[in-house]
């Protein structure tokens, strides 16, 4: 997959399956891409891709009749108020006319903007910007939501209702999704399964619980001294460090490994350990492992 | 309590197959032009010379002394030069900001993720401005003609010029597609409305300035082809059966709408895209 | 009072500073270079048909009638063709509408109003950035054309610079009465462009031709009054008014003149007025 000249995406090989899967990457590692090609916009230049079972270059409309698309970017039809726009989404969508603006009434409520359906959406703050995007993916009833870096740009609070929302379609109301992000939190809260994805590749994926399973022990640690020199002979060591510029930095040890190995290797190189407690891998080692490696 | 127990249900409905996106799009962009009131008094301005040309048909049909203005196909072929500015401006009103509006608001990727072809979004959009177009220059065309009739209480007139409903229809198809895809084009190429308008006046008026230039300097208008309306005016002076007023062959006049059309719809199809592509 | 025109002026020149070069970079300069650039193309076009035998010595015609035309001529038919009926108007319109439209529309107008100036000074500096920006792109252009297109068939220089400074003065009066009348366009109306377009191409050649007073409420007919040039006989609308500005009484050098500088003062006046005193609503 590229733009002119520039590779977005190569060799990618992933299956999304059933349920909630998250689309991990960096900035710029395609992940927007990817969702961009699955819906048709760009074309592979070589490979196949499916979607629903279809191929995506031969039945894209079947495709994106059953497909909701939430985007990244602030997104919407100029110069309507709510209602109309997810109404008329519906109606692009297939749906009767009275059809598409009984779903839209009900879509809004959903998504928690019932007080603000007659409002024009371009008066919308970015969090409201955020859940009318949403709204519009749904009120066709997809079978298979993208959903594009869904809580940019919202508050705490926003934030959290989005993620709730998230989970009760993925869970009770048996839509797939697919969450494209960059924030894992979001994802670790919300999907069951991974792709990770680096410099336009593939650079892991499974189930989140399967990832995070490690033969690693990880451990948070704080010292005194010079923490570079430090970092630098943990590394030499074979130790994964993660954010040594941080406060407390994660590092992950060999099972056969421990503390004692710690404490040693922080006297041979001059610093003072100050803090140290086990601790368990999360998403966000696996993700900086996996980013990490060349 | 959470947001989302209000409930979301699954659809059960029926839903229309693809292919019929553009009807909604057009039937949407026409009620949003219709609700604004100073387009209202534009299309009743533009209505102007239908009703002044009504009259001068019952005088001519009625009052003996009025027979030097009895219409002939000039007669229509003029009404449908002198529409000109009201297409230009409704053209500028109602289409500049069709496609340009949408890219300013990034609506393309909304559009194109539902289940129509970039061929449908451009045709519901095109559909907008044409039939607007169609409203201030074909339909009083033929409402001239039908009143014609009406106020003679003969159909003669028709059955003499029985070539004056298909040539009403094909010069008025011609002027109103030129008129739109070429406006469409130009939206597409900005997110600013203003912008777009401003080019479209700019192309015209500068083609025309062009032609007028080069005719003041060889005395002749071979070179007409050069403008946009005098080749439109040249094709539709054929289409009226009556002499052409420039002299470029018409064919050449034909040829450079059909290259314009072609053009904008070249670049309709390459500008409207789910992903802005820059290289 | 002496320290609110001199503080009014120090803002305006400020934004006029920021304005400038915004105005030359911006993604407008592609369409000004086209509309100043599109006469010098066609000035090279006809150094290379004076070649062929399209000139027919020196004698073309008009309209069927014979006509001596030599390249002041032409360069007189370049002025009235492109710059009075096209490059002034449409400039005017497009920047002039866009001064405070474009602060609307691009939501930036808050980072202006927000800021310890007056806002008439806002306008005021951006309207001079306008003047600046299309006086430097446009009057080259005719100045290129000139020394490409007089020269042709005979045509002197040397004799004919008087009526070039008489045609730089012009375009730049043009300018700066069609900028401020657009300016208040811009500033009042919701849809400028629309208004300015049917202004322009609407309205002023309609009343330009009509007897009684009415061209008196454009700019052109003013304009068009202090032309050096004989005015084209191209196309009906010319022909209508030739004959009819034959008949009437012309206001006079002078007071084309005046007139211009009334309707550009005033013009410039009331849009300062305006925006001091309009609540603007950011739009989509």
């Amino acid at each position: 997959m590229s733009y002119g000249r520039r590779h977005a995406l190569h060799g990618v090989d992933a299956d999304f399956l059933p349920g909630a899967v998250g689309l991990l990457g960096p900035n710029g590692a395609g992940k927007s891409t990817l969702l961009k090609a699955l819906l048709g916009f760009v074309r592979p230049d070589s490979g196949r891709m499916q979607v629903l079972g279809m191929d995506v270059v031969d039945r894209p409309l079947e495709i994106r009749a059953r497909l909701g698309y939430m985007p990244e970017s602030e997104a919407h039809i100029p110069g309507v108020n709510a209602v109309t726009l997810v109404a008329y989404c519906g109606r692009l969508a297939g749906l009767p006319a009275a059809d598409a603006m009984q779903r839209a009434h009900s879509v809004l409520q959903y998504v928690g903007l019932g007080e603000a359906r007659y409002r024009a959406v371009d008066t919308y703050s970015t969090g409201m910007k955020q859940r009318i995007k949403l709204a519009q993916a749904l009120v066709h009833d997809p079978d298979l939501l993208f959903l594009d870096e869904p809580t940019n740009g919202m508050d705490p609070r926003g934030r959290e209702e989005m993620l709730d929302l998230v989970r009760d379609l993925s869970g009770r109301k048996g839509v797939n999704l697919i969450l494209s992000s960059h924030v894992l939190p979001d994802v670790e809260a919300t999907c069951e399964r991974v792709v990770v994805l680096h410099q336009g590749r593939v650079v892991a994926q499974g189930p989140i619980a399967e990832l995070k399973a490690s033969s690693r022990r990880v451990f948070e640690i704080r010292v005194k001294g010079d923490v570079a020199r430090f970092v630098a002979g943990l590394r030499a060591a074979g130790v994964e460090c993660h954010d040594p510029a941080a406060d407390l930095m994660r590092v992950l040890i060999g099972e056969d490994r421990g503390a004692r190995d710690l404490f040693a290797l922080a006297v041979q190189h001059g610093v003072q350990v100050r803090h140290l407690r086990p601790s368990e891998q999360t998403l966000e080692d696996v993700f900086a492992r996996v980013v990490d490696e060349p | 309590m959470p947001i989302h127990y209000h409930g979301y249900a699954r659809y059960a409905g029926t839903r229309r197959p693809p292919g019929q996106a553009w009807a909604v799009i057009a039937g949407a962009g026409l009620r949003n032009m219709l609700s604004a009131r100073p387009f209202l008094f534009v299309l009743l301005f533009a209505w102007l010379q239908f009703f002044v040309r009504g009259v001068m048909f019952y005088l001519a049909a009625n009052v003996p002394q009025a027979d030097v203005i009895a219409p002939s196909p000039a007669t229509f072929r003029d009404f449908f030069d002198q529409q000109g500015f009201f297409v230009f401006v409704v053209a500028v009103y109602a289409g500049t900001g069709l496609i340009a509006n949408d890219r300013r608001a990034n609506a393309l990727q909304i559009y194109l993720s539902k289940p129509l072809t970039r061929v449908e979004y451009i045709a519901g959009k095109l559909a907008v401005v044409m039939v607007f177009l169609a409203l201030v220059t074909w339909v009083p065309a033929v409402l001239l003609l039908v009143l014609q009739t009406m106020f003679t209480g003969s159909l003669s007139f028709v059955r003499e010029h029985a070539f004056l409903i298909p040539a009403i229809t094909l010069f008025g198809f011609l002027q109103v597609l030129l008129a739109s895809i070429t406006v469409l084009a130009l939206s597409s190429l900005s997110t600013s409305a203003r912008y777009v308008g401003m080019l479209f006046a700019g192309a015209l008026i500068f083609s025309e300035a062009v032609f007028q230039t080069l005719r003041g300097v060889t005395g002749g208008t071979g070179l007409s082809w050069v403008s946009f309306s005098a080749n439109l005016a040249q094709v539709g002076d054929v289409i009226f059966r009556i002499e052409p007023r420039y002299d470029t062959p018409w064919g050449v006049s034909l040829a450079a709408v059909a290259a314009i059309i072609a053009v904008s719809a070249w670049v309709l199809v390459h500008r409207v895209r789910g992903v802005e592509v820059v290289t | 009072m002496a320290d609110s025109i001199a503080s009014f002026r120090g803002a305006a020149l400020r934004v006029f500073d920021l304005g400038i070069g915004q105005m030359l970079w911006s993604r407008r300069t592609l369409f000004m270079a086209l509309v100043a650039g599109g006469p010098v193309l066609i000035a090279v076009l006809l150094r290379v048909l004076a070649a062929l035998p399209v000139f027919d010595g020196g004698v073309g015609r008009i309209d069927g009638r014979p006509v001596s035309l030599d390249g002041p001529d032409i360069f007189g038919l370049m002025i009235w063709t492109f710059y009075l009926r096209f490059t002034v108007p449409v400039l005017g319109v497009f920047y002039g509408t866009a001064l405070i439209a474009d602060e609307v529309e691009d939501r930036t107008i808050t980072y202006l109003f927000t800021r310890p100036v007056a806002r008439g000074a806002v306008l005021a500096g951006k309207y001079l950035a306008y003047l600046v920006c299309t006086a430097v792109v446009v009057l080259p252009s005719v100045m290129l054309v000139y020394f490409l297109v007089v020269p042709l068939l005979g045509g002197s220089i040397g004799r004919n610079f008087p009526v070039l400074l008489l045609d730089l003065g012009l375009i730049g009066t043009g300018l700066a009465v069609y900028g401020a009348v657009f300016a208040l366009v811009g500033a009042w109306f919701r849809r400028p462009l629309l208004t300015g377009i049917v202004f322009v191409f609407g309205w002023e050649p309609i009343v330009v031709v009509l007897p009684g007073y009415m061209k008196y409420l454009s700019v052109a007919y003013y304009l068009q009054g202090l032309a050096p040039h004989a005015m084209p006989q191209g196309d009906a609308l010319s022909v209508i008014q030739a004959a009819l500005t034959s008949v009437q009484t012309p206001l006079g050098t002078g007071g084309n003149l005046g007139a211009l500088a009334i309707i550009g003062a005033a013009a410039l006046a009331a849009a300062i007025r305006v925006v001091g005193r309009r609540e603007y609503v950011l739009g989509q």
